[in-house]
């Protein structure tokens, strides 16, 4: 499943960045999100608005064209 | 004397750091990529220069303000590194850390914000960190200054000793990276290894660096053998082997406990709320100008303006008479220097006001906020939810709003966000919109000047959109922004930045403004016919009278209006010290005075002018510096007076058909 289907408040697992563009790629990994790490939605925006993750502690703001680009799975 | 730069991730205390470090007063706020060049300062105690860095996650960069650190790495030398890490983010900080130590300069870790992890649960073993990495780690608080003596204490002991941290990768890439080595024998001995691996990770900087030197096809050919032969990704590779030498100190150092529910994690809730989001935000900017014209500002202003106007004005002219000095030197003074300075000087309690709020919004994390709330919008008019920031920095001055576009990773964006920033209305407009605004619309003046706020977002907007439909096509469009934790403002770090950003006022009174009411007065006092002429005889009537003609449609087409206007590309307020010479008054009576040149629907026309015709001179020099394009910079400057005539001439026609 993508990262944009995951109900607020859930924790998931990152499985698969591959698909995403690679300069947020680069960005999302610096930030330490990489396959393996577990991140859970905070806020989702409406009509696609972005969204905000939280991940080791940190929060940060997406977009859900680039939330429905990585898959999850739940932990 | 020796060097020392400062780096670390976005939004650390950075900044505040160089501050305690220096004794200095550089901008601080609370959102990524305060800091978007590098600055030097003086560390007296040491007797060392050090350089304050654009936060980074890593050395590999992505946008503009990044690859400043990687080039000044490479390009400058440096005698040793303090990397400020943020004790409550230590993992992701840690990457930036292993970037550093493979430089093998000296470092000296600052850990910073332990508070803020105490508060997440979070403890730190100092000791064990420091024997694992093999260099000094202070625990300091940047904010307050506490732990500043460690680093000297440090930095003194260390003096000249070399430090070895080496993380050895897979044998793969080892072999890879001896070979390389050997090929970049004209790089310093101690940057070559450094150099290798970011090189092997893709870093655009290092590419760029190297792409200059002969040898650059074949240190690209090894590299693509490298990959192949490993059978993955070298940045992945490189990073894995990272990732697995942090989490092992991780598990080392940190001791991790259950946290508190925090309350900004309520209030988080409700300002990022996807419907409430906007209006609270709204809500929040009427707020601030409420206070800055209804409750604070304007009071205080009016009491100024009594002191100028009356006491003041008339003392001067008593007491220059009393000397015998000539009546030119009288006028000169009176109507020129204390009327037009004066005119502008009686804004600043708005102005600190204003700037006060500003500063508050930037200090308490906020900011970032705004972007993740407005990036639906920002994303339908073509431009990502950071663009935002500099919008709001712009409200304060479009200088430094027109520079804050450098944390905008797409060069596009970049570039559209500089194009349309100066749609901000700055705080250099509001002298402008109060002096209106008391004589015209006394009753609703903070309405009056929120809508011209909002007009100014709207039109960048919509200007944005079609710049991104028609010359600024294409290009994926990527948003990412950090949410920094709340701090609770200091009021010592929130009177610092306003003075700051109020100190320009200050020098710009003395000296732009201070010359334009000089010229202005003068070219009113001299006419074609001599000296001391009717001043609708004078040479300033003749050039305002040429220029003014343009604007009869808009329902100001007089002389003075058009002198104004182009006094006003020198700086904004210069309209204002300009219309309080012409008019020969002191502010009270000028409001009045006005009455006969304006109506309440061309007033706000003129207004609207005002607000979009043109970025003064130095956001035109900010502009040249930051898009290094003179075609670009003469499209920014020409391109909003073609925008605020149409615009004016559609409030003017409107507004005469509703009246």
């Amino acid at each position: 499943m993508n990262l944009h289907v995951v109900q607020l408040g859930e924790k998931v697992k990152v499985k698969d960045l591959q698909q995403i563009d690679s300069m947020l790629c680069k960005r999302l990994n610096a930030f330490g999100i990489k396959e393996g790490c577990q991140v859970c939605m905070v806020q989702k925006g409406w009509f696609s608005g972005a969204c905000i993750l939280e991940c080791q502690g940190q929060k940060i703001g997406l977009r859900k064209k680039d939330l429905m680009d990585i898959k999850v799975e739940q932990v | 004397m020796s060097r020392l730069a400062l780096i670390g991730n976005p939004n650390i205390g950075k900044t505040s750091l160089f501050n305690t470090l220096t004794n200095s007063y550089e901008y601080v706020g609370n959102w990524s990529g305060v800091t978007v060049e590098k600055k030097v300062g003086q560390v007296k105690k040491l007797q060392k220069e050090i350089i304050d860095l654009p936060g980074v996650y890593t050395l590999n960069p992505i946008s503009r303000d990044e690859s400043v650190v990687t080039s000044f790495l490479l390009e400058d030398q440096v005698d040793g590194i303090l990397n400020i890490i943020d004790a409550s983010n230590f993992e992701r900080n840690m990457q930036l850390t292993v970037d550093i130590l493979e430089l093998r300069k000296p470092v000296f870790i600052c850990l910073n914000m332990i508070d803020v992890a105490k508060k997440k649960g979070i403890s730190i073993d100092v000791e064990k960190l420091q024997s694992s990495l093999g260099v000094p780690v202070v625990p300091i608080s940047a904010r307050t200054g506490k732990g500043v003596d460690g680093i000297y204490a440090a930095i003194q002991a260390s003096d000249r000793t070399q430090q070895r941290f080496a993380l050895t990768y897979d044998d793969l890439i080892e072999e890879g990276i001896t070979k390389i080595e050997a090929l970049l024998q004209p790089i310093p001995e101690e940057q070559r290894r450094w150099c290798t691996i970011q090189f092997l990770m893709g870093n655009d900087a290092v590419d760029a660096y190297l792409k200059e030197k002969e040898y650059f096809e074949q240190l690209a050919a090894m590299r693509d053998a490298l990959e192949k032969q490993i059978g993955e990704p070298l940045n992945k590779a490189i990073a894995k082997k990272r990732d697995l030498y942090i989490s092992n100190i991780y598990s080392e150092v940190i001791i991790q406990e259950k946290s508190e529910t925090q309350w900004s994690e309520k209030v988080d809730k409700i300002l990022t709320h996807p419907i409430l989001g906007i209006p609270i935000f709204l809500a929040l900017m009427f707020l601030m100008f409420q206070a800055t014209f209804a409750w604070i500002g304007t009071p205080l202003s009016d009491f100024l303006d009594g002191f100028v106007g009356g006491p003041l004005s008339d003392t001067v002219t008593r007491g220059l008479e009393a000397i015998g000095a000539s009546p030119f030197i009288v006028h000169l003074i009176c109507d020129g220097i204390i009327a037009g300075v004066g005119g502008v000087l009686v804004f600043i309690p708005q102005i600190f006001v204003l700037f006060f709020f500003i500063s508050l919004l930037e200090d308490s994390g906020y900011m970032a906020r705004i972007a993740v709330v407005m990036d639906r919008l920002m994303e339908f008019f073509g431009l990502n939810g950071k663009a935002f920031i500099p919008m709001i920095v712009s409200f304060g001055c479009n200088v430094p709003g027109v520079m804050a576009a450098r944390t905008i990773e797409q060069p596009r964006e970049r570039l559209l966000t500089i194009l349309v920033a100066p749609f901000m209305s700055c705080s250099a407009r509001l002298p402008v919109y109060a002096l209106f605004g008391a004589a015209f619309f006394a009753e609703h003046q903070s309405l009056v000047v929120f809508s011209l706020y909002v007009m100014g977002i709207v039109i960048a907007l919509i200007v944005t959109k079609i710049l991104s439909m028609t010359i600024l096509k294409n290009e994926t469009s990527v948003f990412f922004v950090e949410l920094p934790a709340y701090h609770v403002p200091q009021l010592k770090t929130l009177w610092r930045s306003t003075w700051e950003k109020g100190k320009g006022f200050f020098r710009k009174a003395g000296t732009i403004i201070f010359a334009g009411s000089v010229i202005i007065w003068l070219l009113s006092y001299l006419g074609p016919h001599g000296t001391n002429v009717n001043m609708d005889d004078s040479f300033l009537a003749i050039i305002g009278g040429a220029f003014g003609v343009l604007f009869i449609p808009l329902g100001f087409g007089t002389w003075q209006a058009g002198a104004s206007l182009i006094a006003g590309f020198l700086a904004k307020e210069v309209i204002v010290s300009t219309m309080a010479i012409i008019y020969g008054v002191s502010e009270g009576v000028l409001s009045s005075t006005m009455t006969t040149h304006f109506t309440a629907l061309s007033a706000y026309t003129f207004l609207a002018f005002v607000l979009l015709y043109m970025p003064c001179l130095a956001t035109v020099g900010a502009i040249k510096r930051e898009t290094q394009s003179v075609k670009w910079t003469l499209f920014a400057t020409i391109y909003p007076f073609v925008v605020a005539y149409l615009i004016a001439l559609m409030i003017y026609g409107i507004g005469n058909l509703l009246m």
